[in-house]
C-alpha cells in the first residue's frame, strides 16, 4: 500500500502544485506559495483516501468535515457568508487537487494520457517563454518534475527486464534521484534577464584584444598611424570604415564618481582642408591652465570659492596600458595639479552644466573682466607667471584667430542651418541646436571613403547634410565645428578618448572609446565639449547633481524627538494590552472532541459490520477468514511469512519464537488452501481460540523475542 | 552510451544554451539546469550502483572437464535502498558457453534483494582460462547512459581433458600393415640392431637394415616384445592467444588420449610419448595407465616452439624398431619435422601425422609419411 501510495503522489503531487500555481486565487488575498501548498496537502490527502480501506476513507472524510463545520460555526452567523467568501480559496485549492487527482488517475489507466501530459505541459512553457509570458519558478518546476517522473516511468514500463517488482516500486526507489535534480534545479539561480555570457565575451574581447594590439605593433600602426581608427595621427583623416576590435588603454580611478560622460583630450586640430584636420597651434598646459581659469572666472562666489553648485574638484589617476606617449587629460584640469607618479595624475573641475545656476552663465556672454579674473587667479592658487589678465586677453584673441578662421558655407546649407536656428537667442542655444540636428543623422562604422571632390569645409557639409547624413564621430564633430565658426562661434576639433563611467570611481578605456568631439568657445565659460554623435551623449546629457543641504531629505530626529517616539510606542503598549483576550481553547476541544467520538463511531460500525459479515460465512470461509488474521497478528509482531515459502516451512522456522499453541492454525491453513477440505465446526472454533490466543499474547512475544535474541 | 542519445542530449543542452540567451526568467534557466542535472545525476547513480551492486559467482567444483556441461551459480546482491534498474551481464565466450542464460537480459534488482541463477556451464577446450561473467552493464533509470566495465574477479577454472571414446578408427583400414590383427598376432623383427663388428656371427646380420644403413648391421637381441604403436605427442605452443593455441593443444590432447584409449581397448599396445623435459615414453596397456596418463594430459603444459623438434631430435633411430606404427600428433608439420621423423623411421614403419591445423591441406602422403588433418573445430571423434 505504501508503495502504491508514494507512487501516486509521485505524479499527482507535482501536476496539483503545476495545476494549482497557474490558477488565480479567488477570495482573501493568500500569498501563492500558501495557496499551491494546501493544493498539495490536498492532493497529498486524496491520494492518501484513495489507499485506505472504506474505514479509513469514512473516517478521514468524517474528520475534515468536523473541522469545516466547526470553523465555520464558530462565526458569528452574519459573519459566516464573508468569512466563506474570503476563504473560497481553500475550496479552490482542494477542487484543484481533485481535478488534478481526477486526471493522474486517467492517466494511469490510459497510460498515453501521462505522456500527453506531459508533453502538454512542457508546450505549454515553451509556448509562454516564447512570448515571454511570466510564470512562476514552482509552475515550471512541477511540470518539469511532472515530465521527468513520467519519462522515468515510461522507460521502466517499456523495458522488458527480469526479476523487478514492478513498475511502481522500480519508480518509487529511483525517485529520491529525481527529487534531487528537481530541487537542485529549482534552487539554482534563474535571473529575469537572458544571460549576456559576460565571461566568455570578456575572454573573447580578451583574446581579440591582445591580437589586435600585436597586429597594430608588428605593422607599426598605432597611436600615430593613419588608420582610420578614429585617427591619432597627425593628419585626422576620414577612413571608409572603423576597425571595431577593442583592448583596453588605460585605467581611470577618481577620488569620487567622475562625470558620466568623460571626455579626455588628445590632440587639438584647428585648421580642415575638406579631407583632413590639421593642428596650427601646439596645445599645451599654458594653454589648458587659462582654458580653466576663464571658466573658474565664471565660478567663483562671494566668498572666493569655486561654487560647489556649479563646479565639484574630483582627482582623477590615469594609469595607461599601452606604450603612447601622448597624454590624455580631462578638460578643466586644475593648474598645479598635474603630477606623474605611477600614472598621471590630476584634478579637474567636474561641471554641473545642466543645473539651473549653470544655465545663466552659458548664456551671458560675460567675459571677467580684471577683478574677476584675480579672484579666479586666487581661488585657483595661482597668480602671474602667465596668469596676468594681460596673458588671458591675449590667449582670448588668439581663440578667436585661431579658431574661428574664415568657414565659408554654401547657399543652401545656410539657407538649412538659417532655419534651423532661427530664433536662437545666445551662441549656447545655437550650438545645441546644431547639435541636435546632426544628432537626428545616423550612426554607422562604415560610411565609405570621403570623395575626393570634397575639397572643402562648404563641400563636407553639403554632402554630409544633404547627401550623405551618416557617418561616425569624426564626421559629425567635423560638421559641428564648421557650423559653429560659419555662425561666427570659435570651434575646435578634438580627438582622445569618451567613456562612460557610470559614476563609478573605476572605468576601464577601451580602444574602441577613441573619440572624436567639437568643442565650442563660449565667451566668459570657456570651452565646453558637445557631442553631435547620434546614439552618444556628452556632457550636457549628465543629470545634474544637488549640493549637500539642498538633497530635502527628512529632518535628523535628534534627542529631543525619542521621547515622542517612546511616548507614542507607550501609548500602542497600553492599547496593545486593552485589546488582548484571553485563548478560547473551545474553538480547539469541542472539534477534537467531536472527531474522536466520529472515530469511535466508524470503529464501532465497523466492528459491528465485520461481525456481521462474519456470522454469514460458511464454516470454511470462517476458517480461512481466522486463519488470515493469525498471519496478519503475527506479521505485526515481526514474523511475516516470506515470499516464497510454504506455510510448513514458515512454521518450522517460527515456532521456537513464539509461545506454544501460537501455529497451530498452521496445518489447518494449509489443508484448506490447498486441497479445499472442508471445516468443521470445532475446528473453527479451535482457530478463533487460537486467533485470540495470538492476539493475547503482545508483551509474552516481546518478552520471548527478547530471551531468544 | 549509443551515438543517438548522444546527439539528442548534446542537441538538448545547445537547446537550452539558445533559450537562456534569448530569454530570462524561469522557463529556460529551470530547463538549462534540467540538461545538466539529469546527466550528471545518471552517471552518479551509475556510479552508486556498481560500488553497491554485488556480484557472486561459483561453478560445482573448480575442475571441469572439456565438453562436460557443468552447474553454474550467479548470485546478484543489492543492499541499498534504491533500485538498481537495469544490469546487463556478459559472459566469457571464447572457450566456454553459458547456455541457460542469455547475454541480452537485462535484470532490475529492487531495493534490498537477490537474484541468482543457475546454468549449465560448457567449457570447450582442456586448459586454465577465466569462465563466467566477463562484464557488467549498468544503466541509469531514465536509460540515458550505459557503462560497462570488467569485473574485479573473475572465476578462473582448470579444465581437464575430454575422454573421448572411438568406436573405429577412421584411417585404420587404409594400412593393411597398421591393422590390429597384424599388430597382434605376428612376432616382430628383432631390433635393436648395431654396427658389425669382425667376428660377429654372420647369421645375426640383418639384411635390411644393412641396406637401408648401407653398412653391415647385426641384430642385438632377438624374440624381444616390442609395442605396436608409438602416439608421439605435439610438445610445442605457437601462438600467445588462447584463441589459437588453446584449440590446437585441445585437439592434440584428445586425439592423444582417444587414440590410446582406442588401442589399449583394443589390446593394441600403445606407448604415448610426450616431451616433459625430456622424451617421456608412458607405456598404455591397461585402464589404470590410461589413467596415469589423462592424469599427466590434465596437467601438461606446451611449452616453447622448439620442445616438438628437441623431443623428435632426441627419439633414437632403434625406436623405429619397437613400433609398427609411429602416429605424431601435432600442430605444426614443416620440412624440420618431416626431416627429423624420416631421419628417426630408419625401419621405414608407417608414419601417420595427425595434422591439428585448420589451415593444414587435404590428407595426403608426403615422403613415405601420411598426413591427416584433424583440425580443431569437428569434433575429434568425427575426425578421426
Amino acid at each position: 500500500m505504501i508503495i502504491g501510495l508514494i507512487y501516486d503522489m509521485l505524479f499527482l503531487i507535482p501536476f496539483a502544485i503545476a495545476v494549482s500555481s497557474l490558477l488565480p486565487i479567488a477570495g482573501e488575498e493568500v500569498s501563492g506559495p500558501v495557496f499551491v501548498a494546501f493544493s498539495a496537502a490536498a492532493a497529498v490527502v486524496i491520494a492518501v483516501i484513495r489507499h485506505v480501506k472504506l474505514r479509513e476513507k469514512v473516517l478521514i472524510a468524517g474528520t475534515a468535515a468536523i473541522v469545516l463545520l466547526a470553523v465555520i460555526l464558530y462565526h458569528p452567523r452574519a459573519e459566516r457568508i464573508d468569512f466563506l467568501a474570503s476563504h473560497i480559496w481553500i475550496a479552490e485549492a482542494a477542487l484543484s487537487a481533485a481535478a488534478a487527482a481526477i486526471i493522474c488517475y486517467l492517466a494511469e489507466r490510459y497510460r498515453v494520457l501521462k505522456t500527453a501530459a506531459a508533453l502538454a505541459g512542457t508546450a505549454m512553457l515553451i509556448g509562454f517563454a516564447a512570448f515571454s509570458v511570466s510564470l512562476s519558478k514552482i509552475t515550471v518546476c512541477a511540470v518539469f518534475a511532472y515530465t521527468l517522473i513520467v519519462f522515468a516511468d515510461t522507460v521502466q514500463h517499456r523495458s522488458v527486464k527480469e526479476g523487478g517488482r514492478g513498475d511502481g516500486e522500480h519508480l518509487v526507489s529511483v525517485s529520491p534521484f529525481i527529487i534531487v535534480i528537481v530541487i537542485a534545479s529549482a534552487l539554482l539561480w534563474t535571473p529575469k534577464k537572458p544571460y549576456d555570457w559576460g565571461f566568455v565575451r570578456s575572454i573573447t574581447e580578451s583574446v581579440m584584444g591582445s591580437v589586435a594590439k600585436i597586429n597594430d605593433r608588428l605593422s607599426g600602426k598605432g597611436w600615430d598611424s593613419d588608420t582610420p581608427f578614429i585617427g591619432f595621427s597627425d593628419r585626422a583623416g576620414f577612413g571608409s570604415s572603423l576597425t571595431g576590435i577593442g583592448y583596453k588603454v588605460m585605467d581611470i580611478k577618481t577620488s569620487k564618481a567622475a562625470d558620466p560622460y568623460l571626455y579626455l583630450t588628445g590632440r587639438v586640430y584647428d585648421s580642415f582642408d575638406g579631407q583632413n584636420w590639421d593642428y596650427t597651434r601646439e596645445y599645451g598646459e599654458e594653454e589648458r591652465n587659462l582654458e580653466t581659469a576663464e571658466t573658474v572666472s565664471a565660478l567663483v562666489g562671494s566668498d572666493g570659492e569655486v561654487s560647489k553648485a556649479l563646479a565639484l574638484t574630483v582627482d582623477l589617476t590615469l594609469e595607461q596600458d599601452s606604450y603612447g606617449t601622448d597624454q590624455f587629460l580631462p578638460s578643466k584640469c586644475i593648474p598645479g595639479t598635474l603630477k606623474h607618479k605611477s600614472g598621471t595624475e590630476v584634478s579637474y573641475y567636474k561641471l554641473n552644466v545642466n543645473s539651473p545656476e549653470f544655465a545663466p552663465l552659458l548664456e551671458s556672454g560675460h567675459e571677467p573682466d580684471k577683478s574677476e579674473w584675480s579672484e579666479a587667479s586666487e581661488a585657483l592658487g595661482i597668480s602671474g607667471g602667465g596668469f596676468a589678465y594681460e596673458d588671458y586677453e591675449a590667449y582670448r584673441d588668439d581663440v578667436y584667430e585661431d579658431y574661428l578662421p574664415k568657414t565659408p558655407i554654401s547657399e543652401k546649407t545656410k539657407e538649412y542651418m538659417d532655419g534651423v536656428l532661427e530664433g536662437a537667442s545666445s551662441d549656447y542655444e545655437k550650438l545645441s541646436r546644431i547639435e541636435a540636428m546632426l544628432k537626428s543623422f545616423s550612426y554607422t562604422e562604415s560610411p565609405g571613403t570621403l570623395p575626393e571632390t570634397i575639397k572643402g569645409s562648404a563641400d563636407f557639409l553639403d554632402y554630409l547634410i544633404f547627401e550623405k547624413k551618416e557617418g561616425y564621430c569624426s564626421y559629425f564633430a567635423t560638421a559641428f565645428v564648421l557650423l559653429a565658426r560659419a555662425y561666427d562661434i570659435p570651434a575646435r576639433y578634438v580627438q582622445g578618448y569618451r567613456t562612460e563611467t557610470d559614476g563609478k570611481m573605476h572605468t576601464e578605456v577601451m580602444s574602441v572609446d577613441a573619440h572624436a568631439w567639437p568643442e565650442a568657445y563660449i565667451a566668459g565659460i570657456g570651452w565646453l565639449p558637445f557631442e553631435p554623435t547620434p546614439g552618444m551623449r556628452g556632457i550636457f546629457a549628465a543629470p545634474a547633481w544637488k549640493t549637500p543641504g539642498e538633497s530635502g531629505g527628512s529632518p535628523y530626529k535628534g534627542p529631543e524627538n525619542i521621547g515622542d517616539a517612546a511616548e507614542t510606542e507607550g501609548d500602542a503598549g497600553e492599547h496593545d494590552a486593552a485589546d488582548e483576550k484571553p485563548f478560547d481553547w473551545k474553538k480547539i476541544a469541542v472539534p477534537v472532541i467531536f472527531v474522536v467520538m466520529f472515530a469511535l463511531l466508524i470503529f464501532m460500525a465497523d466492528g459491528i459490520l465485520k461481525k456481521k459479515r462474519y456470522a454469514r460465512m460458511d464454516e470454511r470461509l470462517k476458517a480461512l477468514y481466522l486463519c488470515r488474521q493469525c498471519m496478519i497478528l503475527l506479521k505485526r509482531r515481526g514474523l511475516a511469512r516470506g515470499e516464497s515459502e510454504t506455510l510448513s516451512e514458515y512454521v518450522i522456522r517460527v515456532e521456537d519464537k513464539v509461545p506454544p499453541g501460537f501455529l497451530d492454525f498452521g496445518t489447518l491453513y494449509e489443508k484448506i488452501l490447498y486441497s479445499g477440505m472442508e471445516v468443521s465446526a470445532d475446528e473453527r472454533m479451535k482457530l478463533e481460540e487460537n486467533l485470540e490466543l495470538i492476539r493475547k499474547s503482545g508483551k509474552h512475544m516481546l518478552h520471548l523475542r527478547i530471551a531468544n535474541s | 552510451m549509443n551515438k543517438r542519445k548522444l546527439l539528442i542530449l548534446i542537441a538538448v543542452f545547445a537547446l537550452s544554451l539558445v533559450g537562456i540567451s534569448l530569454r530570462g526568467g524561469p522557463v529556460p534557466y529551470v530547463f538549462f539546469w534540467l540538461t545538466l542535472l539529469v546527466p550528471a545525476v545518471c552517471a552518479l547513480y551509475i556510479l552508486f550502483v556498481m560500488i553497491f551492486l554485488k556480484i557472486y559467482q561459483r561453478s560445482d567444483g573448480r575442475t571441469m572437464v572439456c565438453g562436460t556441461p557443468t552447474d553454474f551459480y550467479i548470485t546478484l546482491n543489492n543492499e541499498s535502498p534504491f533500485s538498481f534498474s537495469s544490469v546487463r551481464i556478459k559472459f566469457y565466450s571464447s572457450f566456454s558457453t553459458v547456455t541457460g542464460l542469455d547475454d541480452g537480459c537485462v535484470y532490475e534488482l529492487p531495493p534490498h534483494s537477490s537474484l541468482t541463477r543457475m546454468t549449465p556451464l560448457l567449457c570447450r577446450y582442456r586448459g586454465e582460462y577465466l569462465v563466467g561473467i566477463k562484464e557488467m552493464i549498468i544503466s541509469d533509470f531514465l536509460n540515458l547512459f550505459s557503462f560497462r566495465y570488467r569485473i574485479k574477479e573473475p572465476l578462473s577454472v582448470i579444465v581437464a581433458p575430454a575422454n573421448i571414446r572411438l568406436e573405429t578408427l577412421r584411417y585404420l583400414e587404409e594400412h593393411p600393415d597398421a591393422d590390429r590383427d597384424s599388430l597382434k598376432d605376428r612376432p616382430r623383427p628383432d631390433i635393436p640392431v648395431r654396427e658389425y663388428v669382425a667376428g660377429d656371427d654372420t647369421h645375426l646380420i640383418h639384411w635390411k637394415a644393412s641396406a637401408v644403413m648401407g653398412k653391415l648391421m647385426v641384430r642385438e637381441r632377438t624374440g624381444t616384445e616390442k609395442s605396436g604403436i608409438a602416439i608421439i605427442m605435439e610438445a610445442s605452443r605457437y601462438s600467445d592467444k588462447p584463441e589459437d593455441y588453446l584449440p590446437a593443444e585441445n585437439r592434440v590432447i584428445e586425439s592423444v588420449l582417444a587414440l590410446a584409449f582406442y588401442y589399449m581397448g583394443n589390446g593394441v599396445p600403445v606407448d604415448v610419448i610426450y616431451y616433459s623435459g625430456r622424451a617421456v615414453t608412458v607405456p598404455v596397456r591397461t585402464p589404470g595407465d590410461y589413467e596415469r596418463l589423462y592424469e599427466a594430459m590434465r596437467g601438461y603444459f606446451f611449452g616453447d616452439e622448439g620442445n616438438t623438434v628437441r623431443l623428435l631430435d632426441e627419439l633414437q633411430q632403434e625406436m623405429c624398431w619397437q613400433y609398427s606404427i609411429i602416429i605424431p600428433v601435432l600442430i605444426r608439420f614443416s620440412a624440420r619435422e618431416h626431416d627429423l621423423i624420416g631421419r628417426m623411421n630408419v625401419a621405414h614403419v608407417p608414419v601417420r601425422v595427425y595434422l591439428a591445423d585448420d589451415n593444414a591441406d587435404a590428407a595426403g602422403e608426403t615422403g613415405g609419411i601420411e598426413v591427416i588433418p584433424v583440425g580443431t573445430k569437428a569434433p575429434t571423434e568425427d575426425v578421426l
